[in-house]
């Protein structure tokens, strides 16, 4: 499957003859990436194979929609974080309780995971990430461990570079410390 | 004292794993997914059309229906019909039946007729308010 420009896949897209060819090609591209940002937010393997089935599905139902405004990854990428959010938010109504709580919780389930493959050094900074309020987790995530720009996090998450800037840094030191203390 | 951590120096990898071949199968779950929510898109059509034509139906059933009723100025009835009429024995009980006002309907009229009493309201007025 040859490579296609963003504007290529959408004119392919809006094509019913093309269209299913044009969405492979989207999901070839992007499913994997979709894939290890939702499961970083949620952490199970089956709740983020779940949530990348259903952010595809709004993919393939929004994208004669999508205007091209920004790059196709960066829009699936705003889509997979809004869906995992409400995931995390229907936990939290669930279990009544704080969406921080639930983050606290998805940390107790870490080390029991079965498709979870980190040292111990891994794992502790997997729980001071946890440690983060989630839209700070999200940031230090996608800047991290997906080295994105931060013009390309600002998009997905609508948030000013600085302020961007400014998560990261805190989030930096608060799990550095977390880290030196445990 | 705590020792200084960087974790920049740290090797940034996603400690997670997945299934074999999952990322393969996946493609096909999605592509799956999509074709079900597409088939789930007609079958609404399948019941909504139906649903609409009956719909549709009933409603001009029921208007052509009520486009039928007789005016009262168009119904012609002979003297001797109406004399036997109102020579007919109706008893209270069969008027009670007829006329049946709700509890608070009852209150309301009854807190309305004070109400235009006390302000020693023409009796004229009172029963073209009624």
């Amino acid at each position: 499957m040859g490579n296609f420009t963003d504007r290529k896949l959408l004119e392919l897209f809006q094509n019913p003859e093309t269209r299913n060819l044009a969405f492979n090609h989207i999901v070839n591209q992007n499913q994997e990436r979709a894939y290890w940002h939702i499961r970083k937010i949620v952490l199970s393997h089956e709740d983020a194979n779940d949530i990348t089935q259903n952010t595809f599905i709004k993919v393939w139902k929004n994208l004669d929609k999508f205007k091209g405004e920004s790059k196709i990854f960066t829009w699936i990428y705003t889509i997979a974080t809004n869906e995992a959010l409400s995931f995390l938010k229907k936990k939290k109504r669930t279990y009544f309780e704080s969406l921080d709580a639930v983050s606290y919780r998805l940390s107790d389930n870490l080390s029991a995971d079965n498709y979870f493959d980190g040292d111990e050094i891994e794992l502790k900074l997997q729980k001071a990430i946890l440690t983060l309020p989630t839209q700070q987790r999200i940031t230090f995530n996608m800047k991290y461990f997906d080295k994105m720009k931060y013009d390309e996090i600002s998009e997905v998450l609508g948030t000013s570079v600085g302020a961007l800037k400014a998560n990261y840094h805190h989030a930096k030191k608060k799990i550095e410390q977390y880290l030196s203390e445990n | 004292m705590n020792k200084k951590i960087d974790i920049e120096k740290f090797e940034k990898r996603t400690p997670f794993s997945v299934p074999e071949n999952y990322f393969s199968e996946l493609k096909s779950e999605i592509q799956d997914s999509c074709k079900t929510e597409n088939k789930s898109y007609l079958s609404i059509f399948q019941y909504a059309i139906p649903f609409l034509g009956i719909s549709l139906i009933m409603f001009y059933f029921f208007t052509d229906t009520g486009s039928t009723f007789t005016s009262v100025s168009e119904i012609e009835l002979s003297q001797t019909d109406l004399i036997a009429y109102l020579e007919e024995d109706i008893s209270d009980d069969l008027l009670y039946e007829y006329i049946y006002i709700e509890d608070e309907e009852i209150d309301e009229l009854s807190e309305e007729i004070d109400y235009l009493l006390d302000y020693n309201m023409d009796y004229n007025l009172i029963i073209n308010q009624l």
